[in-house]
């Protein structure tokens, strides 16, 4: 396991300096740069000497050298400075990436409580009232969009009844509060995840209970919850596992949304706004802790596999 | 000048008692003043800078605009007398910069009014330049600019400076600070965004404790505009080796000052919070304890917050006039206020590229347009008829309702504008428009977009054979890079008007100009700007900028489309906003945060 481990992490450099690679590239093809972003809506009376902000920004470089230049600071474990803020990324990534760990964080505890019960019992009571409703219930889950919920829960009892959702408050203000305030963004957030683990769940359990090794277990007189919980769910796990995974970065993605819209200050509303003003250093500093995130993410569920299920073997 | 702001309570406490005791009267006085409802398709008359009125509420033709939300009779709003105390929440901007007031100035001018002091504030009934920490100033010789600090002024009590006084070193410091003289390493030298209102400033130097003297290299008429923008707040020395990462460490001689512990770097990009300065300078002010910014980006959920009641003020910017009748329909005690001349739309001419290097074209295409169709269809009535200089400079531009009655803008002469572009286009090559095939870039899907859609239609109508196609670029970046680019032959995109006319000017239209995006040039033109930059006295200025405009008018590199008013709204205890006038101090929404003094809420 652990050479495995080893090979597993050392793929992680070239990962990422592919990532690096594309994310640096793509930012600086897009039309306009942080210079247009920062200079051309300002009166001044002589414009800018354009060269020598690009030579101080270094972005005069070709982009290899600016890549290899970043490339370096990365290992030497330094993200940079905002190019539009003079921030070091470092400092304005760790405020932001905490509240947005606490938004999915909480999402993901909320869509794993609705997931496993919605998806276990629908298995169970398999094509009953109970079911279509759970599984109507799913749908509705997966085709609303994150921005239409967000807006609709803070518009309609605005109109309704002149009151409206607590919008962000900071934890200095009051730690319950601040979580008070976290929860309805997050429950958003968690509704896509939410359902489309208790689908799959759903599905696994149903293949998994019609399998010869269910019926033995409930031929040797094990109980119906023990049949359930240590053969049934376990087995039934492993697609379960590389899906929240896979949804787990969609979760980042969707707090971009849910954030600006519930006025969460997170990693989401940051990318946005370096995005727009072409912060190159901030964009690569937020994608490469992204990437970082999904490698480690992969690793951990490639390893909870052999854990799931014995008859995997990790590094064979 | 030194009973200035005793002149200026004075003057608000009448005010709210003429707003508070009329009760039922008052509100037939405003009405009559105000003159316009939200559905009547004409601009107010308070949108007409020189507009008649023989009302008493009407006195100041700028003064804000206060109505009732949702109906067309304006608001009683004022209790006879303010009430102190309690806390404002205002939806503002967060803390996502470092508040640096000279390196990002718009976006850190909210949390700097409040902490901070200007130099100079604009007197919101003359437009003149009036005292604030700096109470005389004399201009001795052309290359000199003396400044007299005004005394017991004292900085807030967060270490290092713990309420020391205010000097003349700390002012000469700041001054440089904002227009980039200072020599300093690093990312703060990048951008002084403020730079341009110091033009023909070299240095300005405490000359002795309670002076401060600006060497000019050459003479500079916008020197004292810029002293007044709402944007150059001042610090203390120490501040720029403090710098402005740390929130909790920003020091002005404001009304306000922070709350210790109010954002740590956990909670950057979060909102903030204020709390009533008890030594400020100004006797009585400010009038509420506290006031907390909430941050809220999404318009659904700001107009949701406040009708909640989460929020106590809520700026409207660039919002289309059906969304805030719709906001205000739901909840018809909200007071709607809204201030003319603040956001400045044009239709911009690709100069150097044929045929748009034809005054004729460019004329005709002026003259086929319905500008009043176009400031109703996304404002309703909260927009100005504008020329080359927005009306907001109220001494230097031609006013508003000068404008309306030129060819061109004149509603009533518009049949014959069209007649007369019809035949200037034919006798430019281009008969019913045949042969030209244009593009607008627009900046964003806001009241560009629904500017450039108008302009599309009404073009089509008078020259029929005349093609345009829209380019919308949403993201600032792209939208300038293209405009640098020039591929556009029109341009649609608007912006705040900077605090000194000459200046407004100088970089839109003069050779080289910072906003002159389509490089126009008129070597004419540039003289007589040059001339009114260096000009001191005012009435000599006035010609010559009128002269410019008058230029611009037959010229037209750019069409003027109109200005939109700024508008906000207030819950109903909120009292004390009479609304910014003028740009620079009062032109962009952020401004507003300068009057949190004067408010309070009763409720």
């Amino acid at each position: 396991v652990s050479t495995y481990l080893l090979k597993r992490l050392a793929l992680f450099i070239p990962t990422m300096a592919l990532v690096l690679l594309f994310i640096v590239v793509l930012v600086r093809v897009m039309p306009g740069n942080v210079i247009d972003a920062a200079i051309a809506d300002q009166s001044q009376l002589n414009k800018v000497d354009r060269r020598t902000l690009e030579h101080r920004l270094g972005l005069d470089q070709p982009i290899y050298e600016q890549y290899a230049t970043y490339a370096g600071q990365l290992l030497r474990g330094n993200l940079g400075r905002s190019l539009w803020t003079g921030r070091t990324v470092l400092s304005m990534i760790g405020g932001r990436a905490w509240i947005t760990a606490e938004l999915t964080g909480i999402a993901l505890v909320m869509a794993l409580l609705v997931a496993f019960p919605v998806g276990i019992l629908s298995a169970l009571r398999e094509n009953s009232v109970l079911d279509y409703l759970l599984r109507s219930f799913t749908v509705i889950g997966l085709t609303v969009p994150e921005f239409m919920a967000a807006t609709l829960v803070l518009v309609l009892p605005a109109v309704w009844f002149a009151w409206t959702p607590m919008l962000y408050h900071e934890p200095s203000r009051g730690l319950p509060a601040h979580v008070q305030s976290l929860l309805l963004p997050a429950g958003i957030l968690a509704m896509r995840l939410a359902t489309s683990l208790a689908r799959l769940i759903r599905t696994m359990m149903l293949e998994v209970m019609r399998q010869d090794f269910i019926r033995t277990a409930r031929a040797k007189g094990v109980s119906r919850s023990g049949v359930l919980m240590r053969h049934a769910l376990r087995n039934a796990l492993i697609p379960v596992v590389t899906l929240l995974a896979i949804d787990l970065v969609w979760l980042i993605s969707g707090a971009v949304i849910v954030e600006r819209i519930f006025g969460v200050p997170g990693l989401g509303d940051l990318l946005l706004t370096a995005v727009s003003n072409r912060d190159y250093a901030a964009v690569q500093g937020i994608t490469v802790l992204i990437g970082l995130f999904v490698l480690a993410l992969n690793l951990v569920v490639d390893m909870s596999y052999g854990w799931l299920d014995p008859r995997v073997r990790v590094g064979s | 000048m030194a009973g200035y702001w005793q002149e200026q309570l004075r003057s608000r406490l009448v005010r709210r008692r003429f707003l508070g005791g009329a009760a039922g009267g008052a509100s037939a006085l405003l009405l009559a003043a105000c003159g316009s409802s939200t559905n009547n398709n004409k601009p107010s008359s308070t949108n007409t800078a020189n507009a008649a009125s023989s009302t008493s509420a009407n006195a100041s033709p700028n003064a804000a605009a206060t109505r009732a939300a949702g109906s067309a009779q304006p608001a009683a709003v004022a209790s006879p007398q303010a009430k102190r105390g309690g806390t404002l929440v205002y939806h503002g901007v967060s803390i996502t910069q470092p508040m640096n007031p000279a390196t990002v100035a718009a976006l850190a001018s909210p949390m700097w009014n409040l902490i901070g002091d200007p130099p100079l504030r604009l007197n919101d009934k003359t437009y003149e330049v009036g005292e604030a920490l700096i109470q005389k100033w004399e201009t001795p010789a052309p290359d000199s600019v003396v400044l007299h600090l005004r005394p017991g002024v004292t900085w807030h009590d967060i270490a290092p400076v713990s309420g020391r006084a205010v000097t003349s070193e700390d002012i000469a410091n700041a001054i440089n600070f904002h227009a980039g003289k200072l020599k300093l390493t690093g990312y703060e030298s990048q951008q002084f965004q403020r730079a341009s209102n110091f033009t023909g400033m070299d240095t300005a130097t405490a000359t002795d404790a309670s002076t401060v003297t600006l060497k000019m290299s050459s003479p500079s008429s916008a020197i004292f505009y810029g002293l007044s923008d709402y944007r150059v707040r001042m610090i203390p020395k120490e501040q720029i080796d403090i710098g402005f990462d740390d929130s909790n460490k920003l020091i002005g001689s404001g009304p306000f000052m922070l709350t210790p512990g109010f954002a740590n770097p956990r909670e950057y990009g979060g909102p903030f919070s204020v709390t009533a300065n008890p030594k400020y300078w100004e006797a009585g002010l400010p009038l509420v304890d506290r006031i907390d910014s909430k941050n809220i980006t999404d318009p659904a959920a700001q107009n949701s917050a406040l009708l909640a009641g989460q929020i106590d003020v809520l700026s409207l910017v660039n919002r289309p006039a059906v969304d805030i009748q719709a906001l205000a329909a739901q909840k018809k005690s909200l007071q709607l206020v809204d201030w003319p001349y603040g956001y400045w739309h044009w239709l911009l001419f690709n100069v150097g590229k044929k045929p748009w290097n034809d005054q004729r074209v460019r004329k005709a295409i002026f003259l086929a347009l319905d500008y009043k169709a176009m400031g109703d269809g996304f404002y309703g009535n909260l927009w100005t008829y504008s020329g080359p200089l927005a009306p907001a400079y109220v001494q230097e531009a031609i006013p508003s309702s000068a404008i309306q009655k030129l060819p061109g803008w004149n509603p009533a002469t518009k049949k014959d504008d069209i007649a007369n572009a019809k035949k200037m286009l034919t006798a430019a090559g281009y008969p019913d428009g045949k042969g030209l095939s244009t593009t607008s870039l627009i900046y964003s899907h806001g009241p560009h977009f629904a500017n450039a859609t108008r302009v599309k239609s009404q073009l089509q109508q008078v020259f029929p054979q005349m093609t345009n196609e829209l380019n919308v670029q949403d993201d600032s970046a792209a939208f300038f890079a293209q405009t640098a680019q020039l591929t556009f032959d029109f341009n649609f995109y608007g912006i705040f008007t900077p605090p000194d006319p000459t200046l407004d000017l100088v970089a839109s239209y003069s050779t080289g100009g910072g906003r002159n995006y389509a490089k126009y040039s008129n070597p004419d033109l540039d003289k007589v700007l040059s001339s009114a930059l260096a000009e001191l006295n005012a009435d000599p200025r006035k010609k010559l900028l009128m002269q410019a405009q008058q230029t611009l008018i037959d010229d037209m590199p750019y069409i003027p489309l109109y200005t939109a008013n700024l508008a906000a709204i207030f819950q109903p205890g909120v009292q004390g906003f009479t609304g910014p006038n003028r740009p620079g101090p009062g032109g962009s929404s952020y401004a507003m945060w300068d009057y949190a003094r004067y408010m309070s809420k009763s409720s």
